[in-house]
């Protein structure tokens, strides 16, 4: 019992409180996952994210860094601020020292996954997916150039893992 | 010319102070700032309570970047106004300046000012669609004043 309870994040316990959707849809991603990553270019990477709320679950800081780990370079890093729009869809605010400023909308996707997209100011699209499974969030994003979707777009693959408390 | 954020990194810290809602009635308001993303963002949490301190009347939580064309801007959440992006207009050094619209429509105007090392000047205010002169502008105000700790005095000897 007490195993269990120390290989949860402290935030599943805080968010048990907070009657916002946008908890009840995100609660169980709070903290911190990191994982392998493929960039788009064919680079092995790692990717980390962090999962915050604010103002009693109102909204998510989501916070993401990319780096190589041989070089320790950090690649890419960004900011966001994620909301519920009026029709209950996930309002992605992003900050990418990349991709600039921009704003995504959660598009239709399956009920375990979490399709976003916006466009940016060089008339490309950038679009993320993140499909949640037990113990694992699978990330990808994607840079869709012009107007013609392409099929198949270079993607930024990741498997991330929770980290949480050792457990001895 | 293009924005350097580095000088800001000196707000990092708390400030507090007690200012005038736009209701007219007064304020506690507790605002921190911390460098984020190893140091390539500035990041704000603004905190206005009542005056007893015990209901949030408005939390605002920002991150600062400089955009490649050399722009500040932010992303912005209010519990006010939601999710939105702010952009620099053009300002003295020691001023932030932030101006933008919400998807309501309303337009959003932010400054600070560093008045010296401890003591700055904070005010913002929202403009709703078709209002058109200055008073249909609800505005905070207030004086902030870094928060440093307080020590016991130390006995003579």
């Amino acid at each position: 019992m007490w195993k269990a309870a120390l290989r949860k994040p402290a935030f599943v316990y805080y968010i048990t409180d907070m009657p916002d959707t946008l908890m009840k849809r995100f609660g169980s991603w709070l903290g911190v996952w990191r994982g392998p990553s493929v960039l788009r270019d064919g680079r092995d990477a790692v990717q980390q994210m962090e999962f915050r709320p604010f103002f009693n679950g109102e909204v998510l800081q989501v916070d993401a860094v990319i780096y190589i780990v041989k070089t320790q370079e950090v690649v890419t890093y960004g900011a966001s601020f994620w909301t519920l729009g009026p029709d209950g869809r996930v309002i992605n605010r992003l900050f990418g020292n990349v991709l600039g400023f921009t704003t995504l909308i959660e598009q239709p996707d399956d009920e375990d996954a979490l399709s976003m997209q916006g466009a940016l100011q060089d008339n490309t699209t950038f679009a993320v997916n993140f499909r949640r499974t037990e113990d694992e969030l699978h990330f990808t994003s994607s840079l869709r150039e012009g107007y013609a979707v392409k099929p198949n777009p270079p993607r930024a693959t990741a498997i991330l893992k929770h980290i949480t408390d050792c457990a001895p | 010319m293009s924005f350097d954020l580095k000088p800001y990194m000196r707000w990092v810290g708390v400030w507090t102070g007690r200012g005038e809602a736009q209701t007219g009635d007064e304020t506690y308001i507790r605002m921190e700032f911390a460098a984020s993303m190893e140091g390539n963002c500035l990041l704000s949490h603004f905190e206005a309570y009542d005056a007893k301190g015990l209901t949030l009347m408005h939390g605002v939580r920002v991150v600062y970047a400089v955009t490649s064309a050399g722009q500040l801007q932010t992303i912005v959440y209010s519990t006010i106004h939601g999710s939105f992006i702010l952009r620099q207009t053009p300002d003295d050094e020691g001023v932030i300046a932030l101006s933008g619209v919400t998807d309501r429509g309303n337009e959003i105007i932010v400054t600070l000012v560093e008045e010296d090392d401890d003591n700055m000047l904070f005010t913002a205010g929202w403009r709703p669609p078709g209002a058109v002169d200055a008073e249909d502008m609800p505005r905070m105000s207030a004086s902030l004043r870094r928060v440093k700790p307080w020590k016991p005095p130390i006995p003579k000897a």
